[in-house]
């Protein structure tokens, strides 16, 4: 075994549980053993430690109720804060949408064709014959719109 | 190399069930509750109920935070912190995590930011620490099990290792503590942190090893001024 391998057997060992393949490393390398003797420093260091569980006072579970019902009403408090400009910009927002659908022009038609409207020959007319840069001849405009004017009496 | 292998749990707070806090605070006059209907009351909004329920764990949360702090004067105010954030979670708490497992990662959680607070108002150094003390810790660790008879001796060496383990920052404070201290078992730390079990194995050891730097360095340093 490498002793690069042995990084995430050491909290094994310290627990009593390492494999045994990192007791046969031990046995052979001297790094590693210095190693382990140090790692269990650490651990006989914070034994040091262990002291008594406090207890919490008298106090303690009133003062946590008055805080969770301060916690509430921040809450509420700080809900209202932001629904309110909330709720103005959506009523303003939902007045200029009201105010924008009445202000359309009303009855307006839509741009269709009217049988006898002169538009459709003049196109026919201009494509037809104009000579290569698309503009009709006088001639034929002048008898188209003479044409148009005697079928719409 | 057998007469190296520490004895495993010594001094450790057991094994922890999901049910273990309790065992302190049992009352054996009256049946207990079944805590997911515990849970179900507080979650809408019974008080009473959310008490009964954290007063089983109420122990071993007190005695994480303490630990994980080491200053008794802050450890009620953080607990409320964790109680009341528990509390106001707990609406959303859906049971597919244990009960105990999510309590404590609230409580590790606020300890962090409490320990981030601390090193952000304050210089990392503290005070100094007696050469003396540093080698004693040496030798401490040669016969771990007759750490220093004498009471007032112990204590001093108790606020030393404390100093050491202020050097660290409160990622690795926390991660060493919940393992030597808590007696929290890789599994269980991997589960608490949301991490995988090898990390939490990889981190242990670069953290045991950044505190015996720490050591190193602060022996070192006391016997240069000492000279």
């Amino acid at each position: 075994m490498k002793c690069s391998k042995a990084e995430r057997l050491w909290e094994d060992w310290l627990g009593g549980s390492a494999p045994p393949e990192l007791e046969r490393h031990l046995a052979e390398c001297p790094r590693c053993r210095e190693q382990a003797q140090a790692l269990q420093k650490t651990s006989a260091w914070l034994a040091l430690l262990e002291q008594e569980s406090p207890e919490l006072s008298l106090s303690f579970w009133p003062r946590l109720w008055l805080q969770e019902s301060e916690a509430q009403a921040d809450f509420w408090a700080a809900l209202a804060a932001v629904a309110r400009p909330a709720t103005a910009a959506l009523s303003l927002a939902l007045l200029l949408f009201l105010l924008a659908l009445w202000g359309l022009p009303q009855g307006a038609e839509p741009a269709t064709a009217v049988v006898g409207d002169p538009q459709p020959y003049w196109e026919e007319v201009a494509g037809a014959d104009s000579p290569g840069n698309g503009e009709p001849n006088r001639d034929q405009v002048v008898l188209t719109l003479v044409s148009y004017s005697e079928a719409s009496r | 190399m057998s007469d190296l292998r520490p004895n495993g749990a010594r001094g450790k707070v057991g094994a922890h069930s999901e049910d273990e806090g309790e065992h302190a605070e049992r009352e054996p006059q009256q049946p207990q509750r079944p805590e997911r209907e515990l849970i179900e009351r507080a979650q809408q909004g019974d008080h009473q109920a959310f008490e009964v329920l954290l007063r089983r764990y109420q122990r071993r949360v007190l005695s994480l935070i303490a630990r994980l702090l080491s200053r008794p004067a802050e450890v009620e105010d953080v607990a409320q912190q964790v109680f009341l954030k528990v509390y106001l979670a707990l609406p959303r708490f859906d049971f597919r995590a244990a009960f105990s497992t999510w309590l404590y990662r609230v409580a590790v959680n606020e300890c962090y930011d409490h320990l981030r607070r601390q090193r952000a108002q304050k210089s990392p150094g503290g005070s100094e620490i007696a050469v003396g003390e540093l080698e004693e810790l040496d030798r401490l660790a040669a016969r771990p099990s007759r750490p220093a008879d004498d009471p007032l001796r112990r204590l001093e060496l108790r606020q030393t290792v404390e100093q050491l383990l202020r050097r660290l920052s409160p990622e690795d404070r926390v991660l060493l503590t919940l393992k030597e201290m808590e007696g929290f078992s890789t599994r269980e730390i991997a589960d608490l942190l949301k991490l995988k079990e090898n990390t939490v194995k990889v981190r242990l050891f670069r953290v045991r090893k950044r505190l015996l730097e720490i050591h190193r360095r602060l022996r070192k340093r006391e016997e240069g001024r000492g000279a």
